[in-house]
């Protein structure tokens, strides 16, 4: 055995094992004239769009399908926002990542191995729960540092020198990282069947901000567009902000079987991104019955009744036992200032629950 | 275009495009695949050609394209360049015709060298290619840094890391099977993966535990 790996390497080239020179001299030609044949970017005629160059668009995160399809479910502002080098330049290896969960990378200027949402807000704890649910290591000596307002968490060793790094890494507040969930929650929170007017669910809004204590934060309206109906949601458009805006398509109590189409859209997602990913396809249970019999759970256990956070956790996690495939991580936060549990749940390209509680009840 | 540009561009292609064969081929698990990789590379030069620097680093910067061309075309749907038809027609004639292995000394103990290779292929994807970088396309670590489009300091960390961790791989599978699947971890100088303590739903990592007073699962 060659003791010295690189050695060893060597001798196992695969082009070594070619002759490289014995290709037909025509076909490099053929390749060289069909190129220099092709449209370059000043050729184009005035007005028409670049067509954007492969080398722009690499070093998309792997799972960046699975991304855009959990931000065009949560919602339409900022949250799940991908960008790649095409859309931010200056800083030497950055490859983008997601806006709505930290970017985990073992090496800066390669994708993420693993990416997930935001679980508790601290983006080193998170990095870990996510690489551990796929089966990684922690990130060794992590340091977490934001860029373009994407949050990433690598080896201290691979921090670009023209970044700084953030003294914490706690990079979303409790309050505002459970705003998001209650917006986006299906079990008694913001996206829900029932058919709420603008005031509602600014009122709604108001009440969160209040009850999360959160001062600084403000709300937005948008009016109707001419598919909307006379039903609102609200969804963070950025830190400190909401937008509460009418919702397109059919009444909720009008869509077949009194499911939103929102709802449905997004377990259809779930069910896609769940299928790209080798979970159930064609044939399979209909993923939307699994999404209510987790709500129904979810609501039957924990919102119905007056349990503590240990035993709010089992529930949820007996709710998404049955799922086919892998949800999100859930998050138990210990809340000792209730007297009952409350729980989270998102959907939309994955399904992710987060519940709060003290750790007994009285 | 200009006579100029297609001049240019035309050296550029016959200074290189044996090397940039060999290093799509060293990273494409089909061989055919690599012919569309070089033309897709191609492609990007001639488009971009402003941006190719002078001298030696045109290469480096060549191979940076055809690494992200190689990254796009594992994430999308596998695509024929039409433009690589015949390279491709003569690469397979070219394989067909190849010894199985070894074209190397070294190669002929079959056995090292599927070791090494699995080895390799079990490390994270930023060491398999700082090693490839140095050992098949014989790259300093500036040059790695210019081609990775990171720091000389990162890639001298990176191939330290990358170099005791196929070392140790290499060494576990010498070992013996049972000593390579039972200290795989430890093998790779990696920190064990998180470890479960007695409370349900929470998981203690390496390092970074979750704050006080927040646990998180599954």
């Amino acid at each position: 055995m060659t003791h010295d790996p690189l050695a060893a390497l060597r001798a196992a080239d695969p082009a070594r094992r070619l002759r490289l020179d014995s290709i037909d001299p025509g076909a490099w030609e053929a390749l060289r004239r069909g190129i220099v044949m092709s449209e370059r970017p000043e050729e184009r005629p005035a007005g028409q769009p670049a067509e954007r160059p492969a080398a722009q668009t690499a070093g998309r995160p792997a799972r960046r399908r699975r991304r855009l399809l959990w931000g065009g479910i949560v919602g339409a502002g900022v949250v799940g926002v991908v960008a790649t080098a095409a859309t931010v330049s200056g800083l030497p290896g950055f490859v983008g990542g997601q806006a709505d969960g930290p970017n985990c990378l073992t090496a800066w200027g390669e994708p993420a191995e693993a990416s997930g949402a935001w679980l508790t807000g601290d983006a080193i704890a998170d990095c870990d729960t996510i690489r551990a649910a796929a089966g990684l290591p922690p990130i060794e000596d992590p340091a977490v540092f934001s860029f373009s307002g994407f949050t990433y968490v690598v080896p201290r060793s691979e921090v670009p020198p023209v970044v700084e790094i953030l003294a914490s890494s706690r990079v979303m507040t409790p309050g505002s990282l459970e705003l998001e969930m209650s917006l986006g929650d299906w079990v008694d929170g913001g996206v829900t069947d029932e058919c709420r007017s603008q005031d509602e669910t600014v009122a709604w809004v108001e009440g969160e901000f209040d009850r999360l204590g959160l001062d600084d934060w403000s709300i937005e309206t948008r009016g109707p567009g001419p598919e909307s109906t006379d039903c609102t949601r609200a969804f963070v458009m950025e830190r400190g902000r909401v937008m509460v805006a009418f919702r397109d398509g059919p009444a909720p109590a009008e869509a077949p079987g009194g499911v939103s189409p929102e709802l449905s859209a997004a377990a259809s997602s779930a069910a896609a991104s769940s299928a790209a990913s080798g979970g159930p396809g064609a044939g399979e249970p209909d993923p939307m019955d699994e999404v209510h019999r987790i709500i129904a759970a979810l609501r039957n256990g924990i919102v119905d009744e007056c349990v503590s956070l240990p035993e709010a956790r089992a529930i949820a996690d007996e709710a998404l036992s049955g799922l086919e495939y892998e949800p999100t991580p859930t998050t138990s936060i210990v809340d000792e200032s209730v007297d009952c549990a409350r729980v989270d749940m998102r959907v939309g390209g994955n399904v992710q629950v987060t519940v709060y509680g003290p750790s007994a009840v009285g | 275009m200009t006579t100029t540009d297609e001049e240019r561009f035309s050296a550029f292609f016959a200074d290189t495009h044996e090397a940039l064969l060999a290093y799509a081929l060293r990273r494409t698990a089909v061989p055919a695949d690599a012919a569309d990789v070089v033309a897709e590379t191609y492609l990007v030069v001639w488009r971009r050609l402003a941006d190719v620097p002078p001298g030696d680093e045109a290469r480096l910067w060549l191979y940076g394209v055809a690494r992200r061309v190689l990254a796009n075309a594992t994430r999308g749907e596998r695509r024929r360049n039409a433009l690589a038809d015949r390279v491709r027609e003569s690469l397979t004639d070219a394989l067909d015709g190849a010894p199985a292995s070894g074209g190397s000394p070294a190669a002929a103990d079959a056995v090292e060298v599927t070791d090494v290779e699995r080895a390799v292929e079990d490390l994270p994807e930023a060491d398999r290619e700082v090693l490839r970088l140095v050992a098949w396309e014989e790259l300093g670590r500036d040059e790695i840094a210019t081609v990775l489009g990171v720091t000389r300091a990162t890639v001298r960390v990176r191939l330290h890391r990358a170099r005791r961790r196929l070392r140790d791989r290499l060494a576990a599978t010498a070992a013996g099977g049972a000593a390579a699947a039972g200290g795989a971890a430890d093998a790779v100088g990696q920190t064990p993966g998180p470890q479960r303590d007695g409370r349900a739903g929470h998981v203690r990592g390496g390092r970074a535990t979750g704050r006080p007073g927040v646990e998180v699962n599954r």
